[in-house]
């Protein structure tokens, strides 16, 4: 079968759902095959990439997937830059590419399919 | 009797809202809509879609045809018993769904 290049948005905030969690066990499994998976994080769901996740709703899922998906990725964490304003990156052990709303939509255009969450 | 076109295309979809949301409405009707018109409608309910099982509206797809998936890591999650209703599976499945199928929706 074809491999395909899926974006997964996710939009959901970790310190109040677990489904930013399932996002990411979703593109880890999804990007462990022949697809290419690339992720982007947009508002609230930025909070995934720094320390206060270890405190969130899907704090396991974190601890278990996202390492895992971070290697995956290249060139790492697609993270809407409004989203990242007061934040320190140095503060996340993720490689982080700030993007602006005019870039996501580049980035879904290109993608075979893609998934919001 | 169920059409058959020449065009026939495999729809893909994914559902990861609960029965309380307006998505489920949606799904349904365009698998319905799609199988009407011939094509081939593959569903994969995960997360919280995975309670959307026990429903009426997901319960009669098969029944038309339609080709049921149900994460087992999200159905065990939210406590929806593991039988014969449908093929629980693992995210395997989607990656080839996503694959294989000419459209994919997701509706989240």
């Amino acid at each position: 079968m074809a491999a395909r290049h899926i974006l997964v948005l996710v939009t959901g905030d970790p310190m109040k759902s677990a489904r930013p969690g399932e996002a990411i066990r979703m593109a880890l499994g999804l990007g462990s095959g022949t697809h290419r998976v690339s992720v982007v994080l947009r508002g609230p769901a930025a909070a995934l990439l720094f320390p206060e996740a270890e405190e969130s709703a899907c704090a396991d899922e974190v601890e278990k997937y996202l390492p895992s998906l971070a290697e995956a990725l290249d060139p790492g964490f697609y993270v809407e830059r409004a989203a990242l304003e007061g934040r320190d990156l140095a503060e996340s052990e993720f490689r982080i590419v700030p993007v602006d709303p005019p870039d996501i939509a580049k980035l879904m255009a290109r993608a075979d399919r893609f998934v919001i969450f | 009797m169920r059409a058959v076109h020449h065009d026939r295309r495999k729809l893909g979809l994914l559902l990861s809202t609960g029965p309380e949301h307006a998505n489920l409405d949606t799904v349904t009707r365009l698998s319905n809509t799609a199988q009407r018109q011939g094509h081939d409608v593959y569903l994969y309910l995960i997360d919280e879609g995975t309670r959307c099982l026990d429903t009426p509206q997901i319960s009669q797809l098969p029944k038309q045809g339609a080709k049921l998936f149900v994460c087992a890591f999200g159905a065990q999650k939210m406590g929806v018993p593991i039988d014969s209703r449908a093929t629980f599976c693992g995210l395997v499945v989607l990656s080839d769904l996503i694959a294989g199928c000419d459209r994919f929706l997701a509706f989240n």
